[in-house]
């Protein structure tokens, strides 16, 4: 079975059941809903082929494809009553209210244009993607071998650190590192080649491409929600996939970065619809996102907490801002403490995987700035969002509507610029790859951000973004 | 309707003019530097590193300069300078040479353009002040050329004296050299590594230049212009600003389009070609390698052995280790393993040396065992194991380690017989 086909088959009964359920009725649905179920199907298709393997060991073949049309299939006739009414009624509502304006042949003529050069960076990044692969970079050595062992021995196992070299026993394999990486990534990229006869290699690569194509989408999506015309929604595809570091990371596939790009980019999603309207079938997607952020990646983690904060936040700041001030207060207090005191609570949350550094904050920001705003990994992103963060201040309504979704760009803009510089990863910032694949987790949302706020600045100061849904 | 689109026009006029005077003023204040104002910095090369090759003579190489103490038997010293990234003899201006120490005669510098030393040019060094000695590349006549080796020849007895640093200076354009040298540099591509993701490459020899910030300066400047034309219609000139800040990102992405561009017609052989000295080995090694792997199994089962091992440098071991992932094979890297690591292996171990230039092998037929025995030392000559050859192609083997594999056997004396 080719790649595509089963990418295909788990997005399918995804995407059925989000167009049925009417969540992101508006303009974009059709746009978010695809690239939301392209991250979904791929997230489910590695919990459950991680499970199947941790649990019963016995996961191969096609294992995940029906526990996934499974699980949909029961989800479909369980609510389906509900889901079909909500579905019409909200779809009624908004068809009143959508303005369907024509296009003119100068934004048809944009249009082309656009299309043309985003369909060029995807025919490159294909064929970057199906070039042999010789050279084997740590991705190769590490997760994909992972997989690669496993689908070899037809059973999982469990791999030794690299200092038992020596002294492992014969039948043991010796893995590449001391870090205890989530496993979705080697569990996805056997679930690739689970009935395969041999093993593929070259092909996995596609499953990053999709997950490209995949936030692109929901970016589309999003910034049509948001009000931008075909032309506007384009443009927010085009910085995103023009983005030098987001082909790096589908050239050197097998990183689980742009995973984790996907399923915060999704996040964001939740967030801006969960402003939109409160619905209680939002909970479950969201859950379902943070479970698979934390499988993907360790740095999953961290953002899980940091979207709790930032809800915890938002929602403080809508029902009781007392409450957020005394928080805002306390927080401080407790910051300036563990200073004074020398306690490293960055040490501590991150189990001391970052820490605390305060000698060398020189050479954090050193390498910040050489990639972030020096090398040419990012174009003008970086330049570009601390010039919208300087607008958010001068236009606070623009992001008045949605405050948990502004509130975790911020955030995550200040985990790049700031507490990254604070901690014990100079080195790591200086000369190695920690400050772009952080930033690439969420420079989706980032893009967005920055998108709507410049876009408020074309359009003018009094212009609200607001999206379809909460005009009603 | 009409004054706004006149006024547009002003604007972006006034735009253009300004960029053109602005840059040409920049350009010509730079080029009356000779370094370019720091943007073309020479590259420079000091000792102790792997970079420098000792081909004859009596030098030793330490933390305080190369001592070049006496010729070799030869009556001649040469030392050589590795390279790593080819330069381009039409880029180079000077080579300085920094020394201490009294020089009978002036030593010559001379290069190669060829990835395996040849001598393809020499030149002898002038003396410019004490201790510093120099060549004019700028005044050899010169092709396209790709220095790959520089040397330094001295003939004849002399008094000791020593290499503090070799410093290679770009060649100081003029005006419009300087514009071909930025658009050059605009559109150049990195050589095409698939293990780095982090773009964290070494400066090339020459321009040192990111255009990601000069294009940013050049948009708030832009802006700045815009705003005191448009200052009356401010939604035209918040449109401007973001019509200028799109442009900006489609130029710089159109950098980035041409270096995939390049990419995209690279296919495997064109790609070895490509990038010549970097990928193309790999490439040779990747077949011969397979080549290996395939003969160990069509002659044997892994069930045959105690553990195995692959044992060279990173991209042989861990290929391999990928490639008979079945197998369960471990990658040894010398540079990443304890010392007297070879002690801790077992009877029956299958040590697969995969790395034919750092680990000598050595038959010990000499010694009275089989003649399939064989002793395997590193490149610095520290005994390592011995063990029974089983398979050897291509100077790579598979090694069964025997019960007394970390004894070095010695030759039968007469006594003993």
């Amino acid at each position: 079975m080719t790649v595509f086909v089963k990418l295909f088959l788990v997005t399918a009964p995804v995407w059925a059941v989000l167009w049925r359920s009417g969540l992101f009725v508006g303009r974009g649905e059709l746009s978010l809903v695809t690239g939301l179920s392209a991250v979904i199907g791929v997230g489910l298709a590695g919990l459950s082929m991680w499970f199947g393997l941790a649990l019963i060991d016995t996961s191969f073949g096609i294992l995940p494809e029906v526990l996934i049309w499974f699980f949909c299939l029961v989800t479909w006739l369980v609510f389906r009553p509900w889901l079909t009414t909500q579905s019409s009624r909200l779809r009624f509502v908004t068809t009143l209210s959508m303005e369907r304006p024509a296009l003119s042949w100068l934004d048809f003529g944009w249009i082309v244009l656009l299309a043309l050069l985003i369909a060029t960076r995807v025919y490159l990044l294909w064929t970057q993607v199906t070039l042999p692969r010789i050279f084997p970079w740590d991705a190769w050595l590490v997760w994909v071998y992972e997989a690669r062992v496993w689908f070899e021995q037809g059973s999982y196992l469990e791999f030794s650190p690299p200092n038992h070299l020596l002294t492992a026993p014969k039948g043991v394999w010796v893995g590449a590192t001391t870090v205890a990486y989530p496993k979705l990534i080697p569990a996805l990229v056997l679930w690739l080649h689970a009935d395969a006869a041999t093993w593929l290699g070259t092909p996995v690569g596609l499953l990053w491409l999709w997950l490209a194509l995949s936030i692109s989408l929901m970016l589309f999506g999003l910034a049509r929600r948001f009000g931008f015309s075909w032309v506007g929604g384009m443009v927010v595809v085009y910085l995103w996939l023009s983005l030098p570091m987001v082909n790096a990371h589908i050239a050197l596939f097998g990183y689980a970065d742009l995973l984790v790009a996907g399923l915060l980019t999704a996040l964001a999603m939740i967030l801006i619809v969960g402003s939109d309207r409160k619905d209680r079938l939002l909970w479950p997607l969201f859950v379902l996102i943070i479970v698979a952020l934390v499988f993907t990646k360790v740095e999953g983690i961290y953002w899980a907490a940091i979207i709790g904060l930032v809800l915890s936040a938002a929602s403080l700041w809508i029902h009781a801002k007392k409450m957020l001030m005394a928080t805002i207060i306390f927080s401080a207090a407790f910051v300036l403490i563990a200073w004074v005191l020398d306690l490293d609570w960055l040490s501590w949350v991150t189990q001391g995987r970052l820490s605390i550094d305060l000698s060398s904050i020189g050479l954090g920001i050193h390498g910040i700035l050489r990639h972030a705003y020096l090398y040419y990994d990012w174009h003008l992103m970086f330049y570009l969002l601390v010039t919208a963060l300087f607008l958010l201040v001068r236009y606070p309504h623009t992001m008045a509507h949605h405050l948990g979704f502004s509130l975790f760009c911020v955030a995550g803009l200040m985990i790049l610029l700031v507490v990254l510089p604070l901690s014990g990863a100079q080195a790591w910032l200086l000369q190695s790859t920690l400050f772009s694949r952080i930033a690439l987790h969420i420079s989706g949302p980032l893009v967005l951000f920055g998108a709507v706020i410049f876009h408020t600045l074309w359009l003018g100061k009094s212009h609200v973004p607001k999206t379809t849904v909460n005009q009603l | 309707m009409s004054s706004i689109i006149k006024r547009c026009y002003l604007a972006w006029g006034a735009v253009l003019l300004a960029t053109l005077c602005s840059w040409t003023i920049i350009s010509a204040w730079l080029v009356s530097d000779p370094g370019l104002r720091g943007l073309l910095p020479p590259k420079i090369y000091s000792p102790p590193s792997s970079d420098w090759i000792v081909a004859t003579g009596q030098v030793d190489i330490g933390d305080g300069g190369i001592h070049i103490l006496g010729p070799g038997e030869s009556g001649e010293t040469l030392l050589l300078l590795n390279i790593a990234r080819p330069i381009e003899m039409a880029q180079l201006g000077h080579v300085v040479v920094h020394f201490s120490g009294q020089l009978d005669s002036l030593p010559f510098l001379i290069w190669s353009a060829q990835p395996q030393f040849q001598v393809s040019g020499m030149e002898p060094f002038v003396l410019n002040e004490a201790g510093m000695v120099s060549v004019d590349f700028s005044a050899i006549p010169n092709g396209s050329d790709q220095i790959y080796f520089l040397g330094i020849y001295q003939s004849g007895l002399s008094d000791p004296w020593t290499i503090n640093s070799l410093a290679l200076h770009p060649k100081q354009p003029n005006f419009f050299e300087f514009q071909s040298m930025v658009l050059s540099r605009f559109l150049a591509h990195r050589p095409w590594q698939q293990q780095d993701i982090n773009f964290s490459f070494d400066q090339p020899f020459g321009l040192r230049m990111s255009f990601t910030p000069v294009i940013m300066i050049w948009v708030i400047c832009c802006a700045l212009i815009l705003f005191v034309i448009q200052r009356s219609h401010p939604i035209v000139w918040r449109q401007s600003v973001v019509v200028l800040i799109l442009g900006a990102w489609v130029l710089l992405d159109l950098r980035w389009f041409h270096e995939l561009t390049l990419r995209m017609q690279a296919d495997p052989v064109a790609l070895s070609e490509e990038t010549g000295h970097t990928e193309q080995p790999i490439e040779e090694m990747d077949s011969v390698l397979m080549s290996f792997a395939n003969q160990l199994r069509n002659n044997f089962s892994a069930r045959d052995f105690n553990r195995i091992f692959a044992l060279g440098g990173d991209f042989e071991a861990y290929r391999l280790r990928y490639h008979m992932s079945d197998w369960s094979v471990r990658a040894l890297v010398p540079d990443q393993l304890p010392n007297r690591w070879a002690n801790r292996l077992q009877p029956d171990d299958l040590v697969l040396v995969v790395d034919p230039w750092d680990i000598v092998i050595r038959p010990t037929s000499s010694t009275g065992l089989a003649d399939s025995w064989v002793e395997v030392v590193s490149h610095d000559g520290v005994f390592l194991f011995t063990g029974e050859a089983l398979v050897s192609d291509n100077g790579l083997w598979a090694i069964r380690i025997g019960q007394d594999h970390g004894t070095r056997p010695s030759a039968p004396s007469l006594g003993s017989q």
